[in-house]
C-alpha cells in the first residue's frame, strides 16, 4: 500500500464529518475544500458545460479557470477549488449555466 | 499622486498578494516603519509557493511538500512579529479585484476587495502606495483531450497537495514544458502517486547553449539535481524531446498519447505510444497576473507574455505604485523574495521622502541580476515546441470556457480577416467566459497567429452586480 498525502505531512485533522453529493452522503475532512472532498471519494467531474454538456472539474486548482464550478447549498458556481466544505452542505454537480435546477430559470 | 505628495503623509502602504514577493516586500517596508495592509485571496499566507495545508488538516509536517522550508519559516516568524507589533495587518481571505488611483478625498489609492470565500460581500482599503505582487499562474496550450476531468494543471495538482492533501487520481502522467514540472512530478510521487512518465518536450541540447549561465547558478543546478535524485528515487521514467499529443477517455482521462519530437519541434511520426493514467499534469510555463497593473495604467510589457514593466527600484510608471514577483515577469520565489525586498527599501524609503539608498538593498540586487538571467535562458530551453499551433486540430476546443474550436478561431482570421486577438474574440467569444480569456489567451493567440497582447480587463475577478452598485461615487 502506497502511502497517502495525509500520511506524508502527518496530518491529524479531526474527525471526519456528512456532506452530500447529489443526495449521497459522503465523508469530508476539517479544512478541505469542495474540490478536495470531491477527489478524495474519487469525484473528478461534477460540471456539465453549457455547450456540448461535456465533463468539467479541477483545471487550475487556484480560482483562475472556473472549470470547477459547482453548486453548493443552492448557490450555483462556487468554485469548488476555494471553497470550503462544511457539515451538512448539499453538493450538487452543475449542469449548464447552473440555475436551471434551482427554479430561477435560465439567466 | 505624486512621491512629493506621499511623502507629506504619514503614509501606509497596501501590498496585494501574500507570497514570496508580497511577504518581502511587506516585511521590508514594515520592519523600517511604515504600516502595511498586507491583502491576500488565502486563508494564510504564503501564496502559491509556499501555499500551507489547510489549518484544521494538522500536519504535523508540511515541510514534505516543500522546497527552502528555512526560507518559509523565517518569512512566516518575521510576519508574526509585525502583526504582533501592529505594524502589518494581514487581511485573509480578500480577492482584490480593484485598484483605483485618486481615491476618495485623501487621493491616495482605493483598493477594492471581495471577502472570501463566499466573495458577496466587499471591502475597500484606502492607502498611500500600492505594491503589486499578484503572482502568476500556468499557461496551458490545447491539445486533443485537454478538457477531459483528471487533465489538470501541473500547478493545480500541486495546489491541491499542499493545500488539501488530496491527489487527483492514483497514476499520473506529468507533462509539458518547464522548471515546475520538476517539484510536481517528485510531490506527487512522494504523496504516493504513481508517476509513470515525466514528458519533457525540452532536449538537454537546449540547454548546451547556456552552459555558462546555469554554473553561475549553482543553487539553482543543485536543486533540480536534488528534484531529479527524487525522481530516479520513486523510479519515476523521464522522457525527453517528446510532447503529450492527446489525451483519451469519456468520462475522465484514461491514456494519453506521447510522440517524440524532431529538431524543429514537430512531432515525429510512428512514435507515438499510449500510456494509461488517470491524471494528466500539464503545463507550459506561467504568465503573469497583469490585471490590476492594467487597470492602474502600468506599462506592461506584451513582446512576449505579458509582464508589468518595473525600474531598478520596482516601482511601473505610475506614480506610487510598485510591482514584484512573477507579475514582473516569471523567475521563480527566490527571485521574487529578492524584487520584494528591494521594493519595500525602496518604498520605505521614497515614504519617509528620503531619496532611497541602493547600498541597502546591494545583495538583493545582485540576486536579481543573476536569477533574471537564469530564468531568461531557462525560458528560451524550455520554449513549448515550436510548431505547436501546427498541431492543434480543427476539432480541439481552444477555449475552454465558451467551448471555442480551433476550426473558429482559424475561421475567424481566415475568411473574416481577424488579425488581433480582441477581434478573435468578438467573432468567436474565445475568451469570453468566466476566466475572461486567461486561459485560453496563448492558445487562441498561437492558433490564430496573432500576438496576446494587453487583456484590458477592467476587473480582475468577476464582481457581484450589487458590490458595484455600491461603489461611491457610481
Amino acid at each position: 500500500m502506497k502511502r497517502t498525502p495525509l500520511e506524508l505531512a502527518q496530518a491529524q485533522p479531526g474527525p471526519a464529518y456528512a456532506v452530500t453529493v447529489d443526495g449521497r452522503e459522503i465523508a469530508a475532512l476539517p479544512g478541505q475544500t469542495v474540490a478536495a472532498v470531491l477527489w478524495t471519494q474519487g469525484i473528478t467531474s461534477w460540471r456539465a458545460t453549457r455547450g456540448s454538456g461535456a465533463p468539467r472539474g479541477i483545471f487550475c486548482g487556484i480560482g483562475v479557470c472556473f472549470d470547477c464550478l459547482v453548486t453548493v447549498n443552492d448557490r450555483p458556481n462556487q468554485r469548488a477549488c476555494l471553497v470550503p466544505a462544511a457539515p451538512g452542505d448539499a453538493i450538487r454537480t452543475q449542469e449548464g449555466t447552473g440555475h436551471d435546477e434551482l427554479g430561477h430559470g435560465a439567466l | 499622486m505624486t512621491n512629493s505628495a506621499m511623502a507629506r503623509s504619514d503614509g501606509s502602504l497596501a501590498v496585494i498578494g501574500a507570497g514570496p514577493a508580497g511577504l518581502a516586500a511587506a516585511l521590508t517596508a514594515a520592519e523600517r516603519g511604515v504600516r502595511v495592509v498586507l491583502l491576500d485571496a488565502g486563508a494564510q499566507a504564503g501564496g502559491q509557493f509556499y501555499r500551507q495545508p489547510a489549518a484544521a488538516l494538522k500536519a504535523r509536517r508540511p515541510q514534505a511538500l516543500h522546497h527552502a522550508w528555512g526560507t518559509w519559516k523565517k518569512l512566516r516568524d518575521r510576519l508574526a512579529a509585525q502583526v504582533a507589533a501592529g505594524r502589518i495587518n494581514h487581511l485573509t481571505e480578500r480577492h482584490v479585484w480593484c485598484v483605483e488611483p485618486e481615491f476618495g478625498d485623501g487621493g491616495g489609492f482605493g483598493v477594492h476587495a471581495l471577502l472570501g470565500p463566499g466573495q458577496t460581500e466587499a471591502q475597500t482599503v484606502t492607502a498611500d502606495a500600492v505594491l503589486l505582487a499578484t503572482g502568476g499562474y500556468e499557461k496551458v496550450l490545447p491539445f486533443h483531450g485537454w478538457t477531459l476531468p483528471g487533465v489538470v494543471t501541473a500547478g493545480g495538482a500541486q495546489a491541491m497537495l499542499k493545500g488539501g492533501l488530496v491527489l487527483p487520481g492514483r497514476t499520473a502522467v506529468v507533462a509539458g514544458t518547464g522548471p515546475l514540472l520538476m517539484p510536481v512530478a517528485a510531490g506527487l510521487a512522494a504523496a504516493g502517486a504513481d508517476v509513470v512518465a515525466y514528458v519533457e518536450s525540452a532536449h538537454p541540447a537546449d540547454f548546451v547553449r547556456h552552459t555558462a549561465t546555469l554554473a553561475a547558478n549553482p543553487a539553482k543546478v543543485a536543486e533540480a539535481a536534488q528534484y531529479a535524485a527524487r525522481l530516479l528515487r520513486h523510479k519515476v521514467p523521464v522522457t525527453v524531446g517528446h510532447t503529450v499529443v492527446a489525451a483519451h477517455g469519456t468520462d475522465r482521462v484514461e491514456a494519453v498519447t506521447v510522440a517524440a519530437l524532431d529538431r524543429y519541434g514537430r512531432v515525429r511520426p510512428d512514435t507515438a505510444r499510449r500510456i494509461a493514467c488517470d491524471t494528466l499534469a500539464v503545463g507550459h510555463g506561467m504568465l503573469a497576473h497583469t490585471d490590476l497593473a492594467e487597470t492602474l495604467g502600468c506599462a506592461i510589457d506584451t513582446t512576449g507574455d505579458p509582464f508589468v514593466v518595473t525600474d531598478a527600484e520596482q516601482r511601473t510608471d505610475v506614480d506610487g505604485v510598485w510591482a514584484a514577483g512573477e507579475a514582473t515577469g516569471i523567475g521563480g520565489a527566490a527571485l521574487a523574495l529578492a524584487e520584494g525586498e528591494i521594493a519595500g527599501h525602496s518604498i520605505a524609503a521614497r515614504m519617509k521622502g528620503a531619496p532611497p539608498r541602493p547600498a541597502d538593498w546591494a545583495r538583493a540586487a545582485r540576486t536579481r541580476t543573476r536569477l533574471r538571467k537564469f530564468f531568461a535562458a531557462l525560458d528560451t530551453a524550455y520554449a513549448p515546441p515550436a510548431h505547436w499551433a501546427e498541431q492543434v486540430g480543427d476539432d480541439i476546443v481552444v477555449c475552454r470556457c465558451e467551448e471555442v474550436t480551433a476550426a473558429e478561431v482559424r475561421a475567424a482570421v481566415k475568411e473574416l480577416g481577424a488579425s488581433d486577438l480582441r477581434t478573435v474574440k468578438l467573432l468567436t467569444r474565445a475568451g469570453m467566459g468566466w476566466c475572461q480569456g486567461r486561459v485560453c489567451a496563448p492558445g487562441v493567440a498561437g492558433v490564430a497567429g496573432c500576438p496576446v497582447g494587453p487583456a484590458k480587463r477592467p476587473f480582475a475577478r468577476p464582481v457581484p452586480l450589487g458590490v458595484l452598485a455600491k461603489e461611491p461615487g457610481r
